[in-house]
């Protein structure tokens, strides 16, 4: 059972990111998650590594979430200059905000981390049939969303 | 560009972090857990040459069959009384293996780590004695049921060689600080087998020529000097004194 | 961290081969500057519980060379080392991760990443035997980091390396030296200009600089010197002064040597640097020149 932690990372921590919506603690918890990959190691099911690890991101920032000083933060600016880029991505964000929440994962782990269909199934429980039509239905919605905003000139 | 197309990549753009960096210090400081002493005897298991385990179960059944095909005639007990003769080779073969880190100029390094060069000879002894020790019952067992001797006259048979050449071998790696260790040790090997072989053309049956007690005597004084020069192998250990040829 | 070396003495029948060495450390890199001989190998080995010192002491945060957990926070490279055949890459490392107590898992997951980190990726599943200089040098720099050790040793670890992999080398002790104590003995200057915060020079057994660079070199400050001669000047200059570099032109020879003051009226001072301190130590000629004066 072997992950490469280097490739996996950016990924667990534009996924904590995506959960938290700051860039720094984002981070903290990405390494959490990986700190505790490593120590839960020789354990765990060897067929799912992957989806074992978006587990623990997932529950990492859900404890996270639950810590009594926690606030929903404000959106961090991210690397970008043109101020027309900076609000498309803030105003798709927040697209993908409107969706249901196991829709919006699914969009995330599957147009952000690409992850294959079939691993998502494995992370989210949820079966490729199901997965494929959420998805579809997610960007129908969010086709919907943006259209008021002119996204589709 | 179709709207799905163009859609999906937005989506993967609009989080779009920038490049993290702490991460190549996280990567470079990842701590690992720990395993304890049972875990590492363990995993040297697997770093002991297979054709080793493989040999001995050879050799062994070699003498078996010898064994059991011939029947006990008093001509035939000569040849089975070679048979203790390959056992200074069991001992070679795991000789060669436990000072695998001498002949592979591994010894430096090994004495930097957690579980160190003395450690780790120890359990390579441990996991090849036993397994050795296991082959040599079963031929003491085989011995029994084909020769009238009594327990006692077979153990000796076995465990003498066994222990001369132990206590040969250990000898000449506490003198022989060099790569070339194991031909001396095959050399101590060779010789303990042709004594055997040459006691036993000549006297018949030299267990019973001299007197158990002095054979017995020896059996402790091997025992004892084996313990002393383990010890000193292991002390031996502990400080770098071998050169690399 | 703090490596403490206190008067440690190594001794044989017929020579010393470290003198009374002192000094403490902190995190930083460290080069251990000296000719062959000079006794790096044998303070690294003590360092490591290697070899016990004849007289003296070493605690790294008050452990104890002989301890467990001293050893849990050194990573050695030695300046040989051997390895056992058929490894590959990875086998190699997975081996000396067992000898380190590693969780086996955990170890496979260290050893992806620190093949990485040595750019050894696309040969982890190759036999070392098919390794050139450098990259066995990289793997023994990947096997001393799979603890993450607090103490770094390397020994001689740029020896046999051509430019390119040297500048490689270079690039990835910069990356490992934060929070850690790293300490790599040479005697090729160049590395320890780009990579050492403090350097350490030892002759004949003994600790007779322990500075960072600047501080070093104030020793020869002022006294380099660069001049072009005829040739029977050219050698009457070297019979009285430490020579760093002599070239033959033309018509004439161009010196650089030290001299405490200016030894042709045309002379002109140059800027020393740690090239001209190692010949400075390390020439013979410089005890003739410093005794006859």
């Amino acid at each position: 059972m072997s992950i490469d932690i280097n490739a996996h990372y950016d990924c667990i921590y534009k996924y904590c990111y995506f959960k938290i919506k700051n860039l720094h603690i984002a981070e903290d918890l990405a390494q959490e998650t990986f700190l505790k990959f490593i120590k839960q190691g020789s354990y765990v099911d060897r067929d799912k590594p992957l989806a074992y690890l978006y587990t623990i991101a997932k529950n990492t920032c859900i404890d996270y979430m639950r810590k009594p000083n926690y606030a929903e933060l404000t959106e961090e600016i991210l690397a970008e200059n043109d101020f027309e880029k900076i609000e498309l991505k803030r105003v798709i964000r927040e697209a993908i905000d409107t969706l249901p929440s196991d829709e919006q994962e699914l969009v995330f782990l599957r147009y952000v981390n690409e992850l294959k269909i079939g691993d998502i199934a494995k992370i989210t429980g949820v079966s490729r049939f199901s997965i494929n039509r959420k998805l579809k239905k997610a960007l129908e919605g969010l086709k919907l969303v943006l259209r008021e905003e002119d996204f589709f000139e | 560009m179709n709207k799905d197309k163009k859609l999906k990549l937005e989506i993967k753009s609009a989080y779009e972090i920038p490049e993290s960096n702490r991460k190549k210090d996280f990567l470079i400081n990842l701590e690992i857990p720990k395993i304890n002493f049972y875990e590492f005897f363990i995993s040297q298991i697997k770093y002991i040459r297979k054709r080793i385990f493989f040999i001995q179960l050879v050799v062994m059944l070699i003498c078996l069959i010898t064994l059991l095909s011939i029947d006990s005639t008093s001509l035939n007990i000569k040849y089975i009384s070679i048979l203790p003769s390959a056992i200074p080779f069991f001992v070679l073969i795991i000789a060669t293996e436990i000072s695998r880190s001498i002949s592979y100029n591994m010894t430096e390094l090994e004495m930097t780590t957690k579980y160190s060069l003395g450690q780790i000879i120890i359990v390579r002894t441990a996991i090849l004695g036993s397994v050795n020790f296991i082959f040599l019952i079963f031929l003491l067992i085989s011995l029994k049921l084909k020769l009238e001797y009594s327990t006692l006259i077979l153990s000796l048979y076995i465990f003498i060689p066994f222990l001369l050449t132990c206590f040969g071998s250990l000898y000449v790696m506490n003198y022989i600080r060099n790569k070339n260790v194991n031909f001396y040790c095959a050399g101590v090997s060779i010789s303990v087998s042709l004594a055997n072989i040459l006691l036993y053309n000549a006297t018949g049956n030299m267990y019973n020529y001299l007197s158990v007690k002095f054979w017995l005597i020896l059996l402790v004084a091997l025992i004892v000097g084996v313990i002393i020069q383990a010890k000193k192998f292991i002390r031996s250990t502990e400080e770098y004194n071998w050169n690399s040829l | 961290m703090e490596l403490i070396i206190d008067r440690i003495t190594k001794q044989y029948a017929n020579k010393i081969a470290v003198d009374r060495i002192s000094c403490s450390l902190k995190d930083g890199v460290y080069a251990l500057l000296g000719s062959n001989g000079a006794g790096k190998t044998t303070l690294m080995r003590m360092l490591c519980g290697v070899l016990a010192p004849t007289s003296g002491e070493i605690k790294l945060n008050d452990l104890n060379t002989s301890d467990e957990e001293y050893r849990n926070l050194l990573g050695y490279l030695p300046q040989d080392f051997g390895y056992y055949p058929d490894f590959t890459a990875m086998e190699f490392l997975m081996y000396i991760s067992s000898l380190k107590g590693l969780d086996k898992s955990a170890a496979k997951l260290r050893s992806t990443e620190l093949l990485n980190i040595t750019s050894l990726s696309d040969v982890a599943k190759k036999k070392i035997k098919t390794f050139s200089g450098g990259m066995k040098q990289r793997l023994g720099i990947a096997q001393a980091m799979l603890n993450n050790p607090k103490l770094l040793i390397l020994d001689e670890p740029t020896a046999g390396l051509d430019p390119k992999e040297r500048v490689k080398f270079r690039n990835l002790i910069s990356d490992l030296s934060k929070d850690r104590i790293i300490i790599l003995s040479t005697h090729i200057v160049s590395d320890i200009e780009y990579i050492a915060n403090k350097i350490l020079v030892m002759k004949s057994g003994q600790l007779i600089h322990n500075g960072s660079l600047d501080e070093i070199i104030k020793v020869i400050e002022n006294k380099i010197w660069e001049c072009s001669v005829s040739t029977s000047e050219a050698e009457n200059l070297s019979k009285m002064y430490t020579i760093i570099n002599i070239r033959h032109e033309k018509d004439n020879t161009f010196l650089r040597l030290v001299s405490d003051k200016s030894p042709t009226p045309d002379a002109v001072k140059a800027q020393a640097c740690l090239e001209d301190l190692y010949i400075y130590y390390f020439s013979d000629i410089s005890e003739v020149e410093r005794n006859g004066k």
